[in-house]
């Protein structure tokens, strides 16, 4: 599977939010690659850890979030060894991001282009300014608004050409990896597949990688190459999408895709399963899953199972996978 | 926005209609007797009854507000029942009243934004909770006390020679040498003042904003103020208007920085928390992805879209404002606009009353105006408030 170098390589990453309470577990020991020009899928239940990981991948953390350990790889540098200026040039030129809530993403006082124009000038300082102007006007075309909107405020936009401008700014420095962090939870269920859908074919076209990022698996199936199932932290299960979907390996995995009816496009959330993910101040020893997992034993309450590879690129975290009652 | 704009000035000159209208039924009302009455030693009954006469008082109070009302309308404020024109008394009285609210707030306006910003932006701390009570205090302070206290520091700092305070009379404030034979009188030393600050502080303003349309930088703050100082010691230099100048801003430093310590807090304090809350925005997270300098961050992201709460207070609270410093400015013996208000209301010298309340309220209206225009100039979401924005799609 992994023969050529990756463009982005996330090892054993480590990361905590320090609280009054204690120290809140976000991140735990998470590895993926994540190859050039393909695209991954973070799928899991809220507040399972997957906007901390696209936080950190361009080390963006709160003041009292603090990673432990473990390296990110893009590109062959480890971004985790940056200088502070080198992590500002860095930035937006090599990772950018569709935020979540694009609604307010845009800073209500300048117009669209000129928020445009403020990145193309800090990473492409030598366009003029009519280069920069020629530039967004693609950009616009590209996510399907028309340039001349270029000169407006962000309240003058719907909720859907927000989206698209935010979008038109994550790849205005042609950066190699996107992270689209749930980018259509705002907006309903038609606009968001399309814009979706759209984003997915400019990936193709420009030949980025991308990372997807949403607790709505069908979602996430639709647009990645590869699918990350998280769970409390921790990455349980790592695969191509068709062997998550047609080999599920984790229990977790497997509830979830029982959990689904097999339409497509509908929006469904994972409140299915029973049970409540643990705390992540106090996560539960050994598997995080066990509490409710149907196949946990002893060793699943003491011990971490290892995430490991069976062979064909697919990766679990489970000390007892489903593969055999499956085939 | 012309269309917002006209809005603002027929609904301010509505309320301040209004507000003449009920001053002047107030004012004659309130007061058990008239003008007249001070006199009742020297006079009798009947030479009094006499002068009530000669200056129209003792006809039925309607009568009196359509009279004076109308003569407003034609530009005319009338006479005060001592005989002076009451447009000429004020006219002096004026730029005594300008000096201290404009540059006073002016001052405020930057020293508050300034500290507001930096606290919220360094967070929870030493400096933060220090700056807070301090602002705090200042602005709760009760202003005569205040008052009190900084005239006495620096009166003796400065080495002035000043009426001392209490009592009601106010006269001159100017006493130094340099006015013996002046080439020119205060009030006209204060209006160039006034001009020049002004004048060059818009200049500079529109300059930065043309700088920022075609470069897309701006000046750092210090540079501006440097420009400022740099232009206006210059023009006045030039024409010999430097040491009056200079001695006028001395001897006015005390009701400027009374004014400048008791309303900079309230600024501050808006600007703290208006900053904070846009800090947490998500588009302070885009800024930072896009791999912005936290400088740019501060300034060009939150500090700028943080300002906008604090202006449109500042709107509101500018009656407030003016009223702090009709206090002060009778405490310090200020010889302006509110000094002679309390002075007529005592001999209930109605004209010269009415005509303070007058400038009173332009004064405020057309501040409101200002900021107004400045708001919408700050806010997009006002700027297009006219039904553009349908048309934009
Ligand atoms: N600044 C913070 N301080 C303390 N805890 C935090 C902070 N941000 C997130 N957390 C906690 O870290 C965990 C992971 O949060 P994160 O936002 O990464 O989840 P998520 O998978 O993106 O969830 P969602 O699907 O709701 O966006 C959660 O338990 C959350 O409560
Ligand atoms: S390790 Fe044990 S508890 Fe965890 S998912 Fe596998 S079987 Fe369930
Ligand atoms: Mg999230």
């Amino acid at each position: 599977m992994a023969e050529a170098t990756p463009i982005l390589s996330v090892q054993d990453l480590v990361m905590h939010y320090t609280t009054r309470k204690g120290d809140v577990s976000a991140v735990d020991g998470v590895s993926f690659d994540l190859e050039n020009g393909k695209s991954l899928g973070l799928v899991g239940e809220s507040g399972c850890g997957k906007t901390s990981i696209a936080f950190s991948l361009m080390k963006l953390l709160p003041d009292n979030a603090k990673i432990k350990g473990g390296s990110i790889y893009v590109g062959g540098t480890d971004i985790l060894q940056l200088s502070h200026d080198e992590l500002l040039k860095f930035r937006w030129q090599r990772i950018a991001m569709v935020f979540q809530a694009a609604m307010n993403a845009l800073n209500p006082v300048y117009t669209v282009g000129d928020q445009i124009i403020e990145a193309l000038d800090l990473h492409w300082g030598d366009l003029s300014r009519e280069q920069s102007r020629e530039r967004i006007g693609q950009l616009f075309e590209m996510v399907g608004l028309d340039p001349k909107l270029m000169d407006r405020y962000p309240h003058e936009f719907s909720g859907g050409m927000r989206q698209r401008a935010v979008i038109a700014m994550a790849l205005s420095c042609n950066p190699d990896i996107i992270i689209a962090d749930e980018p259509t939870t705002a907006l309903d269920v038609i606009v968001q597949d399309r814009i979706l859908r759209e984003l997915k074919k400019i990936q193709e076209k420009l030949g980025m990688s991308m990372i997807y990022i949403s607790h709505d698996i069908a979602v996430i199936a639709e647009v990645s190459d590869r699918i990350g199932v998280m769970y409390a932290g921790r990455m349980a299960e790592l695969a191509d999408g068709v062997d998550i979907f047609e080999h599920p390996l984790h229990p977790y995995t497997y509830a979830l895709m029982r959990a689904f009816p097999s339409i497509k496009g509908e929006k469904h959330e994972l409140v299915t399963l029973p049970g409540e993910p643990p705390d992540l101040l106090f996560p539960p020893p050994g598997c995080r899953f066990h509490p409710r997992c149907p196949r946990a034993t002893d060793v699943c309450k003491q011990e971490q199972p290892p995430f490991a590879d069976n062979g064909r690129g697919h990766f679990v975290a489970c000390w007892h996978p489903m593969e055999a009652n499956h085939e | 926005m012309l269309h917002y704009l006209l809005r603002r000035a027929v609904s301010g000159l509505i309320a301040l209609f209004l507000f003449l209208t009920l001053m002047f039924f107030v004012s004659e009302s309130v007061a058990p007797t008239d003008f007249t009455t001070q006199f009742s030693l020297l006079m009798t009954e009947e030479q009094r009854a006499a002068l009530a006469r000669d200056l129209g008082i003792d006809r039925p109070l309607w009568q009196r507000y359509f009279d004076w009302f109308g003569s407003l309308v034609r530009g005319d404020l009338g006479f005060s029942y001592y005989g002076f024109p009451v447009a000429e008394h004020l006219w002096g009285l004026i730029p005594y009243t300008l000096l201290v609210f404009l540059i006073g707030t002016m001052i405020a306006f930057q020293i508050g934004r300034w500290m507001g910003k930096v606290a919220a932006w360094r967070g929870p701390g030493l400096v933060n909770t220090l700056s807070s009570i301090s602002a705090i205090m200042l602005y709760t302070a009760f202003p005569p006390f205040l008052a009190f206290l900084v005239s006495r520091v620096m009166e003796r700092r400065l080495d002035l020679k000043r009426p001392a305070l209490g009592g009601r009379a106010v006269g001159n404030v100017f006493f130094g040498e340099l006015w013996r034979s002046p080439r020119w009188e205060p009030e006209t030393v204060m209006s160039w003042v006034l001009l020049t600050v002004v004048g060059y502080s818009v200049l500079i303003m529109v300059l930065n904003e043309l700088l920022a349309r075609r470069v897309r930088r701006r000046m750092p703050t210090l540079v501006q103020a440097a420009a400022l100082i740099a232009l206006v010691s210059g023009t006045w230099y030039a024409t010999g208007l430097w040491p009056y100048a200079l001695e006028v801003l001395k001897v006015a430093s005390i009701p400027i920085v009374t004014f400048v310590l008791l309303s900079f807090g309230e600024t501050m304090l808006i600007m703290r928390t208006s900053m904070s809350d846009t800090l947490r925005e998500d588009f302070i997270t885009t800024a930072e992805a896009k791999g912005l300098p936290s400088r740019a961050i501060r300034d060009r992201h939150a500090a700028r879209t943080a300002l906008l709460p604090v202006f449109s207070r500042l709107v509101v609270s500018l009656p407030y404002l003016l009223t702090g410093l009709v206090i002060l400015e009778d405490t310090l013996k200020w010889p302006g606009l509110s000094a002679s208000l309390f002075n007529a209301l005592y001999q209930q010298d109605i004209p010269v009353v009415m005509g303070g309340l007058v400038l009173v309220g332009v004064l405020s209206a057309i501040t409101r105006l200002l900021l107004d225009v400045m708001y919408a100039y700050l806010d997009p979401r006002i700027r297009y408030d006219s039904g553009k924005l349908r048309r934009a799609g």
